[in-house]
C-alpha cells in the first residue's frame, strides 16, 4: 500500500514541471507562429483589406505590443484565476468556448474509447486464441488493411455507405447519438487495429514464460492459461496505447469533426490555427496539455495496479 | 496450400483496392437511388408546419458578438433599404425618400403597419435609436461585412424624428450616393434595448421585423427559424426551416444526394464540379445566382516591370477567361475585364480580349529578351471556392509564354496578410466583393492614387486623370454625371489595369427540386419566405 501511494505522490509531483513546461510551450507557440493577430481581426471581413492605422490601432487595444514576458504574466495571472483569455478574432471566452464543445468531443472520444478497448481486447484475444489458423491470418491481414486507410478516407467511405447508400446514419452533425456513430467509427477503426495486433504480440509473448509453462505442466487448457494468467499481464502496453490515444482524442479530432461537422475542441483549434488567434491556441494547447498529462497519469497508475512490478520497480 | 494462399492473398487485395478506390474515389450518381423509388419519395406529402432542412458552409447566426446577431438570408431583421435585380436602390422598411439640394439632409419616410416580432410598432423612435446604434460602432465586428460607421455614413450628425413615420438624417457634408450605402446591413433595423447603449453590441438576441424568427440557435450546428404570423409582408410558405452548417463541401454533397438536406445556400454553397455531378440526377437542380463577387489577379508594381502598363495588359491578354470560366468553372461565371462588378447600376459591358500574339509583343516591348519571374499567391480558404490552383496552374503556363515564369503558391490567411503587409506577393489572387455596389466606392479603393487597396497591396497605379474623375464623383449630386464619371473610369481601369479582373462570380444553388420549389424565384438572392414543398397541403 505504502508502495502504492509513494509510487502516486512521484507520478504526480513529475506532472507538476510538466504542466508548468505546457504553459510556456502553449504561450511560445502564439509567439513564434507567423502571422500578426491585429491583421487577422481586422481583416475578418474577407472582402475588405484594413489600413495600417486601424491594425496598429487594434495591436494597441488587445495589447500586443506590451513586452513579451509582461503578456505572459497577464496569461497565467488569468490562467490561475480560471480565465484563459478572449478570442482575438470574435471576442468570445476561450474557456467558455473549451467548456461548450468539450462535451462533444468527450462523447466522441468516450464511444472512440469504448470502440477501441472492446475490439482491441475482444480482437486481440481471439487471434491470440485461434494463432496460425486462416482465422488469424485473415484477421492480420485486414487490420493491415484497415490501418493503411487514411482517417479521412475512411471518413468518406462511411458517409458514401451508411448516409447514402445504406440510409442508416445521418452523414454529419451532432444533434443525436447517432450522428456520433460515424465519426466515432472513423477515429477508432485504425487504432482498434493497433491494439489488436499489440495485445496479440503481447500474449503471444507471455505464452513463452516460465510461469505459462507451469500452469501448462497442471494441466490448464490454453485458452485458461490466457484469460487467467497470460492476458493481465499482456494489457500493459495495449493500456498505454489506449491511453495516449485517448489523451489525443481529447484534443480533438481535426479532420474527423470538419469531414462530420461535429463542433468539438479539434476544429476550434483549427480554426483558432488558421486565424492565429493565439489566445484561443494557447487555451487549447494548454487544455489538452493538462488532459494529456492527466490521462497518462491514470494510465501509469492503471498500468501499476496490473502489474506490480512496474511500481517496485519505479 | 500454395495455391490457396496465392487465390487468398489475391482476394484480400481486390478488396484492400475496391475499399481503397471506393472510400477516395469520387462521388458516384450513377447510383443514385432508381428513378422509383425517386417517385415514390416525391410523392411524399408535406404540411407548411413540416421542418424543412436546408445547410450552408458557415454559420447564419453567429450571435451576440456579431453586430448584425444573424445574416439577412434568415430573414430575422430587414433594413431601410435594399437593392433591387439591377442594383437599384429599393425600399424595405423605408417607403420613400427625399434629399436636399446639396444631399446633406436626408428625409425617409417610412413604411406604416410594421410590426416586430415582440408585437411592438416599427416607428421613427425605433429608426432613430438604430441611428444611435450606429454612431457607436466605428468598427462594429461581423463575420459578414464589418460596421464602419464613418464609411457607411461620413459626416453623420444625427437622425431626427420629424413625426412618427418620417425621419431626417442630417451630415456635415453631401452625400449624394447615401441610399448605397445603407444597403442591407448598414441600415439594419432593431427593435432597442437589446444592445448595449455604450458599444453596440448586443446584451441578449435582437428583434426584427423579417419573415422568420429566430427559435434555436445551436452554436456551430444548426439554427431553427419559424415563420412570424404578424409579418407585414407577404407570408412565408413554410412554416419551420432548420439551416444546418456543415463546413465540408463532399459532405454536403452527401447530405443532399441522401436527401438529409434539402438545398444549399450562402457563399460557396457547392463546388461546380460536386455541382455538376448532382445535376446528373434529375432530383436536382441549380438556381445559379449572381454575386456582387469578382474574381481578380492583383499584380504588385511597386518596383517591379508590373508599374508598366503595356506588361499588364500583356499579362491580361495572355489568359482566356472564357476557358477558365468554361473548363475549371463549369461555365458557371462570367468572364470580364471590367474592375466593376455587374451588379452595380453603373456597371458598363466592355470587351473581354485574349490574344497571345500582341501579349507576346507587348512584354517583349516591356522585357526585351529577358525572363522575369513571378511568385504568385491564393489564400487556402479559397480551394473550398473553386478549383484556384488548377486556374493559377493554367495562368502560370501562359505567363511562361510571355517570358514571365510563374510559381504557384497557396497560404494561410495569416501568413497571407503578414506577406501582404510586407509586400510580398508577386501576384495575388482574391475575389472582392461589391458590398454597397457603390461604384465611387469600389473605384476609388484601386484606382485612385491614394486608394486603401492601390497602397495595401502595392499596386502603385497612379493616373492623375483617374484621380480628377473620382475627386468629381464623389461630390457630383447630378447622377447622370455620376454615371458618366463612373464609365469613363471603367474604360480607363479596362484599358490599364491597375488590376485584372477575371471573372464574376455566381452563387451555384443545388437544391432538391422534387421535394422543394422557389429557390428558382430569385437571380440575385434567396428568400426563404418563397420556399415551399413541391406536394404540401
Amino acid at each position: 500500500m505504502r508502495q502504492t501511494m509513494l509510487y502516486t505522490i512521484k507520478k504526480l509531483l513529475w506532472t507538476v514541471p510538466i504542466l508548468v513546461g505546457i504553459t510556456f510551450l502553449a504561450f511560445g507557440l502564439g509567439l513564434i507562429a507567423r502571422g500578426d493577430p491585429a491583421t487577422n481581426r481586422a481583416s475578418a471581413d474577407p472582402d475588405y483589406i484594413p489600413t495600417e492605422a486601424e491594425i496598429q490601432a487594434l495591436r494597441e487595444e488587445l495589447g500586443l505590443d506590451d513586452p513579451v514576458l509582461v503578456q505572459y504574466g497577464r496569461w497565467m495571472a488569468g490562467m490561475v484565476r480560471g480565465d484563459l483569455g478572449q478570442s482575438l478574432i470574435d471576442d468570445k471566452p476561450v474557456l467558455g468556448e473549451l467548456l461548450r464543445l468539450l462535451p462533444n468531443t468527450l462523447l466522441l472520444s468516450v464511444l472512440a474509447l469504448a470502440v477501441i478497448a472492446v475490439a482491441g481486447l475482444a480482437g486481440g484475444l481471439l487471434l491470440a486464441l485461434f494463432r496460425d489458423s486462416v482465422l488469424d491470418l485473415l484477421g492480420r491481414v485486414l487490420l493491415v488493411l484497415l490501418m493503411s486507410v487514411p482517417g479521412f478516407c475512411m471518413a468518406y467511405f462511411l458517409i458514401w455507405l451508411l448516409a447514402q447508400k445504406l440510409h442508416i446514419l445521418p452523414t454529419s452533425g451532432a444533434e443525436s447519438l447517432a450522428s456520433f456513430v460515424m465519426p466515432c467509427l472513423a477515429v477508432s477503426i485504425g487504432s482498434a487495429c493497433v491494439v489488436i495486433r499489440l495485445l496479440r504480440s503481447s500474449i503471444l509473448g507471455e505464452m513463452g514464460k516460465n510461469y505459462v509453462l507451469t500452469a501448462q505442466a497442471k494441466g490448464l487448457r490454453r485458452s485458461q492459461i490466457i484469460l487467467r494468467h497470460g492476458l493481465r499481464n499482456a494489457l500493459t502496453p495495449s493500456v498505454s496505447y489506449v491511453a495516449n490515444t485517448f489523451g489525443g482524442l481529447l484534443g480533438g479530432s481535426m479532420i474527423t469533426e470538419s469531414v462530420f461537422s461535429v463542433p468539438g475542441i479539434g476544429s476550434y483549434a483549427l480554426a483558432a490555427i488558421n486565424n492565429r488567434d493565439y489566445i484561443a491556441i494557447q487555451g487549447y494547447v494548454l487544455f489538452t496539455g493538462f488532459a494529456f498529462v492527466l490521462t497518462c497519469l491514470l494510465a501509469d497508475l492503471l498500468c501499476a495496479w496490473l502489474n506490480p512490478r512496474i511500481r517496485l520497480e519505479g | 496450400m500454395k495455391m490457396k494462399l496465392k487465390r487468398l492473398f489475391a482476394l484480400l487485395t481486390g478488396a484492400a483496392l475496391a475499399l481503397s478506390l471506393a472510400a477516395c474515389g469520387s462521388p458516384d450518381s450513377a447510383q443514385s437511388p432508381p428513378a422509383d423509388s425517386v417517385q415514390t419519395e416525391s410523392a411524399a406529402v408535406h404540411t407548411a408546419e413540416d421542418q424543412l432542412v436546408l445547410a450552408g458552409a458557415r454559420t447564419l447566426a453567429p450571435g451576440l458578438e456579431d453586430v448584425y446577431f444573424s445574416h439577412k438570408l434568415l430573414g430575422a431583421w430587414e433594413p431601410l433599404i435594399s437593392v433591387d435585380e439591377q442594383g437599384n436602390p429599393m425600399g424595405v422598411l423605408a417607403e420613400d425618400w427625399a434629399r436636399n439640394e446639396d444631399a446633406t439632409v436626408w428625409t425617409f419616410y417610412l413604411r406604416q403597419g410594421v410590426k416586430f416580432q415582440n408585437g411592438e410598432d416599427f416607428n421613427a423612435d425605433v429608426v432613430v435609436e438604430n441611428f444611435n446604434r450606429y454612431k457607436l460602432m466605428e468598427s462594429g465586428y461581423s463575420q459578414y461585412t464589418t460596421f464602419k460607421v464613418k464609411e457607411l455614413y461620413p459626416g453623420l450628425i444625427g437622425c431626427e424624428k420629424v413625426d412618427d413615420y418620417t425621419v431626417k438624417v442630417s451630415f456635415t457634408d453631401p452625400i449624394p450616393r447615401l441610399l448605397f450605402n445603407m444597403k442591407d446591413t448598414a441600415s439594419c433595423i432593431f427593435y432597442p434595448g437589446s444592445w448595449d447603449t455604450e458599444t453596440g453590441y448586443f446584451v441578449e438576441q435582437p428583434v426584427g421585423t423579417g419573415p422568420y424568427m429566430i427559435q434555436t440557435v445551436a452554436e456551430d450546428e444548426y439554427v431553427d427559424i419559424t415563420a412570424f404570423d404578424g409579418y407585414w409582408g407577404e407570408p412565408a410558405r413554410i412554416k419551420n426551416i432548420r439551416v444546418r452548417i456543415i463546413t465540408d463541401p463532399q459532405t454536403r454533397y452527401a447530405a443532399l444526394d441522401s436527401e438529409e438536406v434539402m438545398g444549399v445556400l450562402d457563399l460557396g454553397a457547392m463546388p461546380a464540379a460536386l455541382g455538376d455531378e448532382l445535376l446528373k440526377d434529375d432530383r436536382f437542380a441549380m438556381a445559379v445566382q449572381t454575386s456582387n463577387i469578382t474574381h481578380f489577379m492583383l499584380l504588385k508594381g511597386e518596383d517591379t516591370p508590373f508599374s508598366d502598363v503595356r506588361l499588364r495588359q500583356a499579362v491580361s491578354l495572355a489568359i482566356d477567361r472564357q476557358l477558365i470560366v468554361d473548363q475549371l468553372w463549369g461555365g458557371y461565371a462570367k468572364p470580364t475585364q471590367n474592375l466593376v462588378n455587374r451588379m452595380c447600376p453603373d456597371w458598363v459591358e466592355l470587351p473581354v480580349e485574349y490574344d497571345m500574339d500582341r501579349a507576346r509583343e507587348l512584354a517583349r516591348e516591356v522585357l526585351g529578351e529577358e525572363r522575369i519571374t513571378l511568385d504568385m499567391y491564393t489564400r487556402s480558404l479559397y480551394l473550398d471556392r473553386g478549383p484556384y490552383k488548377e486556374m493559377m496552374e493554367y495562368i502560370q503556363s501562359q505567363l511562361a509564354q510571355i517570358g514571365i515564369d510563374a510559381t504557384v503558391n497557396i497560404i494561410d490567411s495569416s501568413t497571407y496578410s503578414e506577406m501582404s503587409k510586407a509586400g510580398e506577393l508577386g501576384a495575388n489572387f482574391m475575389t472582392h466583393g461589391m458590398s454597397n455596389l457603390n461604384a465611387y466606392h469600389f473605384l476609388n479603393l484601386y484606382m485612385s492614387s491614394n486608394g486603401s487597396y492601390n497602397q495595401s497591396q502595392h499596386l502603385a497605379y497612379h493616373n492623375p486623370k483617374a484621380d480628377e474623375l473620382l475627386a468629381e464623383m464623389s461630390t457630383t449630386l447630378d447622377d447622370g454625371r455620376f454615371h458618366e464619371l463612373a464609365v469613363e473610369l471603367q474604360e480607363i481601369a479596362n484599358t490599364e489595369l491597375p488590376v485584372i479582373p477575371l471573372f464574376y462570380d455566381t452563387s451555384n444553388l443545388i437544391y432538391n427540386q422534387q421535394q422543394i420549389t422557389g429557390y428558382e424565384d430569385f437571380s440575385d438572392h434567396l428568400d426563404l419566405s418563397h420556399l415551399a414543398w413541391v406536394n404540401m397541403e
